[in-house]
């Protein structure tokens, strides 16, 4: 019991975060019809899937005091890849599945090994590898996009039991998966402990770079899944198909409790993130804002969140902690 | 030893030299008075950001708002700039005006709230780019004559851009042994002992994003006169460009050295091996693979020159 | 009222009470010491009176005029200087840039600055008999004892009728010691107030007439030097009797070598180190800080790689890349930094206990509870550690529990050789003497420990063997009859060994 009021009052904001999602839905759908039906909240929640994806993955980077700015193209290429692959280079599918998601670790192993060996800033590394990976897609694919998604895929993402996708259930069991990983696995404890002072962990036997390196795999990974997911739900696969998801998933990352200068925050939080920004989307979408003001409105509300965290922690500190 | 010391300060000339070699190489007799004043407009763009982007690398920062600034700006002047040679003027001081405040709430927020500036400017660079996008959401927009006319305009044989680079390396010079410049090193060197030593460092860290702020808007501005036009996406391409630029140039906080000349040489650098991918016949795509290689490998050797500064230091590498 | 008049000055850093309403007294023409063990108050009280530090309560009078500096530039215009221990140098700066940060030097062009403050540099060089420092060299190319002599010119070239050296000797090479010691007896006759912290008594005796003793916070007296003995000194500074807290030392050095250096060498920090150590031995490192001492251990534990040099575990070479294999080949260290380096503040006591061994307790992946709690209890339970519930974060005990926190999760890799640097510093005594148990007990387990510690007498008491460093090399091995706290600061400071 004491452990469960210990964790209710360590995540208030984010219970706070689940508690406004609902209520924004509420409150929304009482100005517009078919806002809140249950055929609308099963598509909020098949976009939770892929955003949650997304957002699952750049929780393990942010916790480092990091960030993967790669998360557009990964996404892009999985979808691209797994499609081209099948369609064109006559792949079979167990095999196209295995190339993408090895692709992915791949790509995310050299961000990481940049980041963590190399010492390139994160933000320079992935976003250079962002433009590494249109470059390499467009020329392996000779400029076109994939074409159409195999069945398979199609069928999963768009499968539901009842009025609840596939898809999302996936999700959320990744995300209790990952949960798991952060709260009770041995690394998790060194990815805590790198995030929050690099040095102790450094002279407390934590091989600090490994750590490091595996975040932007485990980014990489979920950004193609999230993508692949993508790819099912629309039926085929497109250039620029995650261009828009960057700024997103950063929103939702840093609404979601998860700390951008590292060490706080989990995946149960960054979901509840990831909910509010989905279902924001979606009003935006019924209020018809044009992608200008979407995009501004991202910039402010991210900056919003980080000011305000920022804020708590200056509080924190005159409170008495040491400076 | 010293040589090695003084390595970033050479590269980007010795770099720039091998480029024209290999220019000269493939297309003799290109590089002439006319080709200089035909790429100078392209220059200009990139330094003022490359300069700007390497002030706020000598603070410790990163400034990545300058892309959403060159397109807010950009898309300003070509929806609303007035015909009138008066309002063309005060149109455009209203908008340098404009990106000095935009640099200065970017330094006021990450001093304030002590945010790291490459997440902060992410921010801004959203909140500016969105503003692009509202103005014109797609590319567009009506140039007036006479402003395009007098950016581009040729006093004799020289172009206007090329007096502003001339001007900007200049600029650098004095900047460099004015206060706010050697501020400038102290705070990026040890802010601690600027700190006691008097130095305001607040001011210092806001001044330096006001700066880049101000250049991104001159970018932004000329860009309006060199395309004619404006494009919500304009700037984007400047975020990474502008970086490589600014390390290319030689910049190190470690090492205690920037120059103004260096971050021109960065940007002239980057423009041409641009043009040289064209011209080799490489595709867009490929060009911004390999400018993200680029960048990435300048990042790395500027890491290897800080790391051999440091040789002598014993320091524990995490 | 006395020339500098400072009236219940008090200071409390979150829960710790820093300095509790401390009234100091120090008149002109006077060299007065602050003695004081580590974290009594002393860097504290000069920190306030220079304005890089605010107080909570209490006042300080300059020639009967309150201060109100609120930085330190003021602090420096009312007319107090303060000679720091910390460097406050911007190593990328020219020597000329640094001494005259932030002022005006009425030139009209920036260009012409440059000669003018190397010119005016020059001068103050000359004014304060300073040679072998040139005006545009960087600062980061000057050695630690030029730093720290520029340091020192920098505020004493302002002129100000308080000038308060802390430890600015500790950096200095011997002759500019001397040179030191002039500025001071003129500094002296020109009627300056002048407040000398060091923690050797030597210089204290030589360079001051009057001393003030600080623990916990509080000032514990005032005499004139001439007037009290060492043991008194020393007495106050501790606040009961020295002998007492150590636990008895009974050599258990079995003849089997565990650890070998050959030629350990990193330019300016380590000069070509060899040493021994054998199995159940508890060997001290002493000496003056900042003399290698760091870097040794440093070295030895993996942090750090020394440039040349060989390290022998058990026998073999090895090459100790990182701590972590250093630890898995057994050898751990306490670090030098307990905020930044030995513990994370801001995770749990448990969390911070198991980190080292943390892959070693999972089971299926996931880390077993029930191997959890068994370690937990164990590494409590062995040192004693007062805290209410593990799972709170480590920050909020106190340091002396920090610091056994820090050595019970080197426990919990079992180490053969164990690293500790200066880790009493901050504890109270009776941590100590927890600790200094343990350390005889695991001697006695056949492990080696090697320790540096800043407290001589603790060597002494702790140790079977002191090695003396100086300027990177180990000048002096005491042992036996030899390993008196007499014969390690003769060691410290080059004189010859009794």
């Amino acid at each position: 019991m004491e452990k469960i009021k210990g964790a209710v009052r360590n995540n208030t904001e984010i219970l706070g975060n689940y508690l406004i999602a609902v209520a924004l839905v509420v409150v929304i759908s009482l100005f517009y019809s078919g806002f809140g039906s249950l055929s609308h909240i099963s598509v909020l929640l098949s976009d939770l899937a892929i955003l949650g994806f997304l957002v699952l993955g750049q929780t393990f980077p942010v916790l480092t005091g990091g960030i993967d700015m790669s998360v557009p193209y990964m996404m892009n290429s999985a979808a691209v890849i797994l499609n081209y692959g099948i369609n064109t280079k006559g792949w079979g599918s167990g095999t196209a599945f295995v190339a993408v998601l090895a692709g992915a670790l791949l790509a995310g192993a050299v961000s990481g090994f940049g980041i963590a060996y190399l010492k390139v800033h994160p933000m320079i590394m992935t976003y250079g590898m962002n433009s590494i990976l249109m470059g390499a897609l467009l020329f392996w694919t000779k400029g076109t996009a994939g074409g159409f998604t195999p069945q398979g895929l199609v069928g999963f993402a768009k499968a539901k039991i009842g009025f609840i996708p596939v898809v999302t259930i996936f999700f959320g069991a990744i995300m209790v998966v990952l949960m798991l990983v952060l709260k009770r696995s041995a690394y998790g404890k060194r990815l805590y402990a790198v995030g929050n002072c690099r040095r102790a962990a450094y002279f407390s036997g934590v091989n600090v770079r490994q750590t490091v390196m595996i975040t932007y795999m485990i980014s990489a990974l979920c950004a193609a899944v999230g993508g692949l997911i993508m790819s099912g739900r629309v039926g085929q696969s497109y250039l620029g198909m995650g261009d828009s998801y960057m700024f997103i998933t950063l929103a939702a990352v840093a609404i979601g409790g998860i700390s951008m200068n590292g060490g706080k925050g989990h995946t149960v939080g960054s979901t509840s993130g990831a909910l509010i920004i989905t279902i924001v989307l979606s009003v935006l979408t019924v209020l018809k804002a044009s992608p200008g003001v979407q995009q501004l409105l991202y910039g402010v509300v991210l900056l919003l969140a980080l000011v305000l965290e920022a804020n708590k922690l200056q509080l924190g500190r005159k409170k008495g902690g040491k400076l | 030893m010293e040589i090695q010391k003084k390595l970033n300060v050479f590269i980007p000339y010795i770099i720039l030299a091998v480029i024209l070699v290999i220019m000269g190489i493939y297309q003799p007799g290109v590089i002439n008075f006319n080709w200089l004043n035909r790429q100078a407009d392209a220059w200009v763009t990139l330094a003022l950001v490359g300069i700007g982007q390497t002030l706020v690398f000598m603070i410790g920062g990163t400034d990545l708002s300058v892309g959403g600034l060159i397109s807010f700006t950009n898309c300003l002047a070509a929806a609303y700039m007035p015909d009138s040679v008066g309002g063309i003027v005060l149109f455009s001081f209203g908008i340098l005006l404009a990106g000095a405040a935009a640099g200065m709430f970017n330094g006021f927020i990450i001093v304030k709230f002590r945010l790291q500036p490459f997440i902060a400017t992410l921010t801004t660079w959203a909140i500016w780019s969105g503003a692009a996008l509202c103005i014109l959401s797609v590319d567009g927009g009506k140039v007036p004559r006479a402003f395009t006319k007098a950016l581009l305009y040729k006093f004799g044989s020289v172009k206007v851009s090329l007096l502003i680079l001339a001007a900007l390396i200049i600029i650098g010079v004095f900047f460099k042994v004015s206060r706010l410049g050697i501020a400038v090193l102290a705070v990026g060197s040890n802010e601690k002992g600027a700190y006691f030593g008097g130095i305001n460092v607040t001011r210092t860290k806001i001044l330096v994003y006001t700066i880049s702020g101000f250049l991104a808007a001159c970018s932004g501005l000329f860009r309006t006169a060199q395309v004619s036009s404006g494009s919500p996406t304009a700037g984007d391409s400047f975020i990474l460009l502008s970086c490589a630029a600014a390390v290319i140039g030689g910049c190190s906080i470690v090492t205690g050295y920037y120059s103004f000349a260096g971050a021109v040489m960065g940007a002239v650098i980057m423009r041409l091996l641009t043009s040289l991918m064209v011209a080799v016949g490489v595709s867009s795509y490929m060009t911004s693979l390999l400018q993200g290689v680029i960048l990435i490998v300048s990042v790395c050797i500027s890491s290897f020159t800080a790391i051999f500064h440091n040789r002598k230091k014993m320091e524990v590498d995490m | 009222m006395a020339d500098l008049e400072i009236k219940g000055l008090s200071k409390a850093f979150g829960g710790v009470q820093a300095l509790k309403g401390v009234d100091f007294q120090a008149a002109k023409g006077e060299v007065h010491a602050l003695l004081g063990e580590n974290g009594a108050g002393k860097s504290t009280l000069i920190k306030c009176l220079g304005a890089c530090q605010s107080y909570d309560s209490g006042a300080i009078y300059l020639e009967k005029k309150k201060m109100t500096a609120v930085h330190p530039k003021q602090a420096i215009e009312a007319g107090i200087g303060i000679v720091f221990q910390e460097l406050s140098l911007i190593p990328n700066l020219s020597v000329a840039d640094n001494l005259f940060l932030g002022m005006n030097l009425g030139n009209k062009l920036s260009v012409t600055r440059r000669k003018t403050a190397c010119s005016k540099a020059r001068q103050i060089f000359k004014e304060f008999e300073v040679e072998g420092i040139e005006p545009e060299t960087k600062v980061e190319a000057l050695s630690l004892s030029e730093k720290q002599t520029l340091e020192i010119v920098k505020v004493l070239s302002r002129d100000t009728q308080v000038v308060v050296f802390d430890e600015a000797t500790s950096a200095l090479s011997s002759d500019r010691v001397e040179w030191l010691y002039h500025l001071v007896k003129r500094l002296q006759e020109k009627k300056k107030i002048i407040i000398f912290i060091s923690h050797r008594m030597g210089e204290i005796r030589r360079f001051c007439n009057i001393v003030t003793v600080f623990r916990n916070g509080e000032n514990v007296g005032t005499h004139r030097l001439d007037e009290v003995d060492n043991d008194r000194l020393v007495h106050m500074m501790l606040g009961r009797k020295m002998s007492g807290y150590y636990p008895e030392k009974i050599s258990t050095v079995r003849d089997v070598v565990v650890l070998e250096t050959k030629g350990l060498h990193f330019e300016h920090y380590l000069e070509h180190v060899d040493l021994t150590l054998r199995m159940g031995e508890v060997v001290g490192i002493g000496g003056l800080a900042g003399q290698g001492q760091n870097a040794l251990l440093l070295a030895l534990s993996g942090a750090v790689q020394a440039q040349k040099g060989k390290i022998v575990l058990g026998g073999k070479e090895t090459r100790l890349k990182t701590p972590g294999k250093a630890m898995a080949e057994g050898i751990s260290l306490v670090p030098e930094e307990r905020a930044t380096e030995g513990l994370i503040l801001d995770l749990s006591i448990a969390d911070n206990l198991l980190l080292p061994v943390v892959s070693k307790i999972t089971r299926l992946g996931l880390i077993s509870r029930k191997k959890e709690k068994q370690l937990l209890t164990q590494a409590v339970e062995s040192l004693a550690i007062k805290a209410g519930d593990i799972e709170n974060p480590v920050n909020s005990l106190s340091g002396g529990n920090q610091q056994k926190v820090v050595l019970a999760k080197l426990m919990m890799t079992h180490p053969k050789v164990l690293l500790l640097y200066d880790f009493t510093r901050g504890v109270d005594v009776g941590t100590k003497n927890t600790m200094f148990a343990l350390l005889r007990k695991l001697a006695a387990e056949g492990n080696c420990i090697l320790f540096y510690s800043t407290d001589m007498e603790e060597l002494v008491n702790v140790c079977d063997r002191v090695l003396v460093m100086d300027h990177g090399a180990v000048k002096a091995d005491l042992s036996g009859e030899k390993l008196t706290e007499e014969n390690i600061l003769r060691a410290s400071i080059g004189d010859g060994v009794a």
